[in-house]
């Protein structure tokens, strides 16, 4: 569970921790498609979550990703790499600052374009509210 | 007590939702909105509780409300509450980082061109969810259901991002100029998402 993945599967499941209210919505379980949009770089951060406890994927969560980003942790929108990989998007390990971090990479340069990628996979996410 | 017309429908539907139910993300906003509120609503009762009992009713949830009214041919304005968001939303992500991931502060010039935009959008359209982007933007949402979805974004920089799903292979994306127009494209792919309403 915890070795580090060097090849991303389409069956992984992989999750983005959220921490902007703004990017989802609680009552309908849905997610914005501001989540996914890449940052500067072209990539958006994610975390593969197969085989992990809901415990274990709120660990990283709150121990890993929101105490270097110093923001709060509000929820997360899970998908499969699959859903990426669909998109023509790659999933590349950067196991820098933990072993099952990655970045979905690949976008395509067209600002419009990456919106409408971004707002197919947040269809194809399932919200999870942070329970603590 | 309020006087009905000149208090937004937003704040007259809130007035009439029972605390028990609203409480609950997980109940059925459909039914609690034909139960308690457009039955009322459609009655123009013109009695309203006092302030105490008014809940804070997420935006989120007024959209519902407000597709609903649609269906149901009733007007409203939710510009006020557009605004509000917009402003809650440019005071939240005006400094670096504000996604955790290094998200670029969203600048005045682009609050304001999101502001303009709000403004050029008839109101006989739901009112849209506001998305604070990464690259600084800012994009206005209409999501009607999965697959059916206008994104239309703007920068600060008098173009407009747009990009819009209606269905199964049905998609459009690209950019307009803006100035003080909105540009006819948009509006077609408004009038496309809500085809149903009209």
């Amino acid at each position: 569970m915890n070795e580090t993945k060097n090849i991303i599967e389409q069956s992984e499941r992989i999750c983005r921790y959220l921490f902007q209210r703004s990017h989802f919505v609680p009552t309908k379980r849905r997610v914005k498609y501001g989540a996914f949009l890449p940052d500067s770089n072209g990539q958006t951060s994610v975390f593969i979550i197969s085989g992990l406890t809901e415990g274990q994927i709120w660990d990283i969560g709150q121990n890993v990703v929101a105490r270097l980003s110093q923001r709060s942790l509000k929820a997360r929108a899970d998908l499969f790499a699959s859903h990426a990989m669909n998109e023509n998007l790659l999933i590349e390990p950067d196991t820098n600052s933990h072993e099952l971090h990655a970045n979905i990479i690949g976008w395509p340069e067209q600002d419009s374009e990456q919106r409408l990628i971004a707002r197919k996979l947040a269809d194809k996410a399932e919200l999870q509210l942070n329970p603590s | 007590m309020y006087e009905a017309a000149t208090i937004p429908v937003r704040k007259r539907l809130s007035t009439y939702i029972p605390i028990g139910e609203i409480n609950d993300p997980l109940k059925d906003w459909q039914n609690v909105l034909n139960t308690f509120i457009l039955e009322r609503y459609k009655k123009r009762a013109d009695n309203f509780s006092d302030s105490k009992e008014e809940l804070s009713w997420k935006t989120d949830d007024c959209k519902d409300v407000d597709l609903r009214l649609l269906e149901w041919g009733i007007p409203f304005d939710w510009l006020d509450q557009a605004f509000q968001d917009l402003e809650e939303i440019y005071d939240e992500c005006s400094i670096e980082n504000w996604d955790g991931y290094g998200a670029r502060a969203i600048t005045q010039e682009t609050y304001f061109e999101a502001s303009k935009l709000l403004e050029l959008i008839p109101t006989s359209y739901p009112m849209p969810d506001i998305c604070p982007e990464p690259n600084g933007g800012i994009g206005l949402e209409w999501y009607k259901e999965r697959g059916y979805s206008l994104i239309v974004s703007v920068s600060g920089r008098n173009i407009i991002i747009y990009a819009g799903l209606f269905g199964e292979n049905n998609e459009a994306h690209g950019t307009e100029h803006f100035t003080n127009s909105m540009p006819q494209v948009i509006l077609n792919f408004l009038k496309r998402l809500f085809s149903d309403i009209e």
